[in-house]
C-alpha cells in the first residue's frame, strides 16, 4: 500500500514536469505558389512612413511583414532596395518639442535633421539586385508601365535607385522576376497627388484610361500564370492630414465666390499644412482667407469619393477576370473611423495618438503596416485555401514619444 | 432549511457585477483537499470550520486545531487563434496559500470554531515581457484572506446547524502595458489596492444513520470595492503631463457564491467514500472597468468587462484507515469555467479543470497528525475571445498542488 502511494506520488511529480500540451497551427501553402514573391505599389507598399524612405521603415513595409509570414509555407527570399541610412533622402520627421509662434513648447512632428548618406540616391542594382519590393513612393498607375527616365513624377527618383537599366519600367522589372505571386496596390497616389495641392495640380486621371492601364498591368503579371492579390485604394480624406483641422468657421479664397471668399462649409477639408499659418498668421481669416491650394471645396471632394469609388470597381472587376485575390482595403479603413481594435490596442484616424498614421498623416505605422498585411494575408489565405499564419501587430513598436 | 433556501436565494438576486476571483477547492485544507475537498472523513477533519460549519458540533474531540501550506505552481499556456505561430506561457512561480482552523465544543450541544485561510485566489503573470496579450494584461493577482468565527450548534445528536462570519480581506495588483512608448521602453500601469468585506458561510450537517453522512452548505458571494486604487503610471517624458500623481483608480472584484452538497458512505468499518456536487453562481455581467478619476486622450479606463455562467463542482474522494495511525486518501474533482467564451480576460484564465487528488495522515503522537496531499489538476484546452480588446486564442494549463499539514486535536 505504501508502496502504492509512492508511485502515485512519482506520477504526479512527473505530470507536473512537463507543461501543459497545446494544439499547435500548421501553416500551408494551399493551391498557391508563393516562392517567388513580387510586391507592386507605391509608398505604402515601399515602406514610406514620417515622411520619407529610410531603412528602418522599409524593413517594416507591409510587403516585407508578409513575405517574412511566407516563409512559413514556402515563401522565397524577398529583396528589398534598402536605403543606406534612417534619413533617406532627408525629409524624415520625428515626434518632437518645438516653441510655437506663442513660445509654447508642443509636441509635433518635426525635422529629423542629419545629414543622409550620399549613397542613398545611387543605383544599387548592380550590387544587390534584382528587388521583389517594386513599391516606388508616389507612383501613379501611369508610372508603372512608364521608363525610368521619362516620367514627371518628382518622387521617381526612388525608382531610379533600383532599376534595373535606365529604360526599364517598374512592370518590366517585375516581370523579369518571373513572379509566382504578387501583390498590386495602385491608385491611391493618382488621387492623393491632387489632393494634396488643394486640387490646383495635375488632374486625376479618368476611370477609362485608369481601367485600361489597370488591365494592362494585371495582363502582363499574369502573363506567367503567376496568381495574386490586388488591393482597393482607401479614401485617402480619412488620413490627417485631409482630417485633422476641422473646417469650420475657416475663410477661403473662392473665384466662383461673389465677393471672391466664403467660409468653408462642413463637409469641405482644409489640408494639415495649413495648421502653423491658420495658428500663427491668421490665415482662415475674413482678412487673409485661405488660398485655394490649402484646402479641398465641395465639389473637389466630391471629385475625389466619386474617382475613388470607380477606381475601386475596377480594381474589383479586374480581380474576378484574372481570378485574383480581392482585398477591400476601402472597407478596411472606413473601419478605422471609428476605431480597429487589435490585441487590446485600438487604433483610430486621430493624427500621431490614433497609432494607425506616421507623423506625415498619410502614411502608416509599423503597426498600421502590420495591420494592413494580416489584412493581405487574410484575403490570401481565403481565395487560396492556404494557412499563412498572420503576424501580432503588437510585436511592432509604436509611435516612439519623447 | 426554507430559510437558508431564501437566503441563498436573496444573495444571487442581488449580485452585482464585479470582476472574477477565482475558488480553487483545492486551496481550503490538507486533509480535505487529499480527497476531492470533501471534509465527511472517519473522522470530520476541522477544516470543516470552512467547509461546512455545522460539522463543528458532530466532532468527536474537544478541541483541535489544524493548519497546513500549499505549494501552489500553475502554468498557463495561451496559443493565438489561428493563423497564428504564437504561444506564451505564464511564469510558474510557486504561490503558497495556507490554512487555520480551530474549533473547540464549549458545552455538549454547541461549538465555536475559527478560520483564517486563503481559499479564493487570482493570479497570473504572463512570462515574457512582450508577449501579445501585455495591452491586456502583464500580471494581476487577486488574493483574498478571510478571518471566519463560526458557531455550530446540534439540534440532536444527527442533525447540526452552524454558521460563520466571514470578515474578508481581498489584496490586489494588476500590471498591464500602455501603448505609447518611448527610445527605451513601453508605457505601463500598476494598480494595487485592498478592500474588505463581510459574508456569510452556512450549513447543515446530518447523520441519519451510523453509516451516512450529509452536508449542505452556502458560502455567500464577496463583493469587493477597490474605490481609491494607488495607479503608477510609467509613460514617455513628453506624455507625463497627462498622466498627473493624483490619479486614482476604482474597481471591482468578486468571489463566487457557492452552495454545496456532500454525502459519505462508510463502505466498511475503515473506508469511507465521499461525494460532493457544488453549484458555483455565475457574477452578474457587467461593465467593470478600472475607472480612473481623469480622463484623457492618453488616459483611458481600462475595459475588464465579462460575462458569466453557472458553475459546477463535481467531486469523488474516499478515505482509508490503513490502521488508527495512518490514512490515505484519494480523490477528484471537475469544475466547470465560469467565465463567458466572449468575454475571457487572460487575467484569469477560467478553464473547466479536472482534478486528481491523494494524500495521507501519520499520527505521529496521540492526537497529533501529520497531513500530507497532493492535487494534479487540469485546465483543459479552450478556444475563448476578449471581444472589446479583440483579443482570442486557446488555453490550457496544469497546476501541480502539493500540501502539508498539522492537525492536532484533544
Amino acid at each position: 500500500m505504501k508502496n502504492r502511494y509512492l508511485i502515485l506520488l512519482v506520477l504526479c511529480l512527473s505530470a507536473v514536469s512537463c507543461e501543459p500540451e497545446i494544439s499547435e497551427f500548421k501553416p500551408g501553402s494551399g493551391n498557391a505558389d508563393f516562392s517567388v514573391f513580387v510586391t507592386i505599389g507605391c509608398s505604402q507598399t515601399a515602406g514610406f512612413a514620417n515622411n520619407e524612405l529610410y531603412k528602418s521603415g522599409q524593413i517594416v513595409s507591409f510587403a516585407n511583414i508578409i513575405s517574412r509570414q511566407l516563409l512559413h509555407v514556402g515563401g522565397g527570399e524577398f529583396k528589398q532596395p534598402l536605403m543606406r541610412d534612417e534619413l533617406g533622402f532627408g525629409n524624415k520627421l520625428s515626434l518632437g518639442f518645438m516653441a510655437d509662434c506663442y513660445g509654447d513648447s508642443l509636441l509635433v512632428a518635426v525635422p529629423s535633421g542629419g545629414m543622409p548618406d550620399e549613397t542613398n540616391t545611387a543605383n544599387i542594382f548592380a550590387e544587390e539586385g534584382p528587388f521583389h519590393n517594386l513599391g516606388v513612393p508616389g507612383a501613379k498607375i501611369l508610372h508603372l508601365q512608364a521608363p525610368v527616365n521619362s516620367t514627371g513624377n518628382p518622387f521617381y527618383n526612388y525608382f531610379a535607385r533600383f532599376a534595373s537599366a535606365p529604360s526599364t519600367s517598374v512592370l518590366l522589372d517585375a516581370m523579369n522576376l518571373n513572379a509566382t505571386f504578387f501583390s498590386l496596390w495602385i491608385g491611391t497616389s493618382d488621387i492623393l497627388d491632387y489632393a494634396m495641392t488643394g486640387g490646383t495640380g495635375n488632374p486625376v486621371i479618368d476611370a477609362h484610361e485608369f481601367s485600361s492601364l489597370y488591365n494592362s498591368a494585371l495582363m502582363k503579371l499574369t502573363a506567367d500564370n503567376a496568381a495574386g492579390i490586388v488591393a482597393s485604394i482607401p479614401n485617402i480624406l480619412n488620413a490627417p492630414v485631409f482630417s485633422h483641422i476641422p473646417p469650420s468657421g475657416i475663410w477661403v479664397e473662392d473665384t466662383l465666390a461673389a465677393s471672391g471668399k466664403r467660409m468653408l462649409e462642413q463637409n469641405e477639408i482644409v489640408l494639415l499644412r495649413a495648421e502653423e499659418r491658420i495658428k500663427c498668421d491668421d490665415w482662415g481669416t475674413e482678412a487673409i482667407p485661405l488660398p485655394e491650394s490649402f484646402y479641398l471645396s465641395k465639389s473637389q471632394v466630391m471629385l475625389i469619393k466619386e474617382r475613388t469609388a470607380q477606381f475601386n470597381t475596377i480594381i474589383k472587376q479586374a480581380a474576378s477576370e484574372f481570378n485574383l485575390s480581392f482585398i477591400d482595403i476601402y472597407s478596411l479603413f472606413e473601419k478605422t473611423k471609428d476605431g480597429l481594435t487589435f490585441d487590446g490596442i485600438t487604433f483610430t484616424t486621430t493624427f500621431i495618438s490614433g497609432g494607425l498614421y506616421s507623423l506625415d498623416g498619410i502614411s502608416l505605422t509599423r503597426r498600421g503596416n502590420a495591420i494592413v498585411a494580416n489584412a493581405f494575408i487574410e484575403t490570401i489565405n481565403k481565395k487560396y485555401d492556404s494557412t499563412i499564419p498572420r503576424i501580432s501587430i503588437t510585436q511592432f513598436q509604436g509611435v516612439e514619444y519623447p | 432549511m426554507k430559510h437558508i433556501v431564501c437566503l441563498v436565494l436573496g444573495v444571487i438576486l442581488f449580485s452585482t457585477s464585479g470582476r472574477a476571483i477565482g475558488y480553487h477547492p483545492s486551496l481550503s485544507g490538507v486533509q480535505s483537499s487529499s480527497m476531492g475537498s470533501l471534509y465527511s472523513g472517519l473522522n470530520i477533519s476541522p477544516e470543516a470550520v470552512w467547509l461546512n460549519p455545522a460539522a463543528l458540533s458532530a466532532m468527536d474531540s474537544r478541541y483541535s486545531l489544524n493548519m497546513g501550506l500549499n505549494f501552489s505552481q500553475n502554468v498557463t499556456k495561451f496559443q493565438n487563434s489561428a493563423p497564428s505561430l504564437y504561444q506564451a506561457n505564464s511564469d510558474n512561480s510557486v504561490f503558497l496559500p495556507y490554512h487555520i482552523y480551530f474549533s473547540a465544543s464549549i458545552s455538549e450541544r454547541i461549538s465555536i470554531g475559527f478560520a483564517f485561510n486563503t481559499p479564493y485566489a487570482s493570479r497570473i503573470k504572463w512570462q515574457e515581457e512582450n508577449w501579445i496579450g501585455r495591452f491586456l494584461v502583464k500580471e494581476s493577482e487577486y488574493l483574498v484572506t478571510v478571518y471566519q468565527p463560526t458557531v455550530a450548534f446540534a439540534i440532536t445528536d444527527n442533525v447540526h446547524l452552524g454558521a460563520g462570519l466571514i470578515i474578508a480581506r481581498a489584496g490586489m495588483s494588476f500590471k498591464r502595458a500602455i501603448p505609447y512608448r518611448d527610445s527605451n521602453r513601453e508605457g505601463s500601469v500598476a494598480i494595487t489596492d485592498n478592500a474588505l468585506q463581510y459574508g456569510v458561510n452556512a450549513g447543515i450537517y446530518l447523520q441519519p444513520i451510523e453509516k451516512v453522512k450529509i452536508g449542505l452548505s452556502f458560502r455567500s458571494r464577496l463583493h469587493f470595492q477597490f474605490n481609491n486604487s494607488n495607479a503608477q503610471f510609467s509613460v514617455p517624458g513628453s506624455l507625463q503631463p497627462f498622466f498627473p500623481e493624483s490619479v486614482t483608480a476604482a474597481s471591482s472584484a468578486s468571489t463566487p457564491a457557492l452552495l454545496d452538497l456532500t454525502g459519505g458512505y462508510q463502505i466498511a468499518e475503515n473506508t469511507m467514500l465521499n461525494a460532493g456536487v457544488a453549484f458555483v453562481f455565475k457574477r452578474k455581467t457587467g461593465d467593470n472597468s478600472f475607472r480612473f478619476t481623469e480622463n484623457n486622450t492618453y488616459l483611458l479606463n481600462i475595459n475588464t468587462q465579462h460575462a458569466e455562467r453557472n458553475g459546477v463542482i463535481l467531486r469523488l474522494g474516499t478515505e482509508y484507515g490503513f490502521t488508527n495511525f495512518l490514512f490515505f486518501r484519494a480523490g477528484m474533482y471537475y469544475q466547470s469555467a465560469t467565465a463567458d467564451k466572449g468575454f475571457f480576460f487572460p487575467a484569469n484564465p477560467d478553464l473547466n479543470r479536472l482534478a486528481f487528488t491523494a494524500g495521507g495522515s501519520f499520527l505521529a503522537a496521540p492526537g497529533l497528525s501529520i497531513d500530507l496531499s497532493i492535487v494534479y489538476s487540469e485546465g483543459l484546452e479552450k478556444s475563448a475571445a476578449f471581444v472589446p480588446a479583440n483579443f482570442a486564442g486557446k488555453y490550457k494549463s496544469s497546476s501541480f498542488i502539493p500540501g502539508i499539514g498539522l492537525s492536532y486535536a484533544l
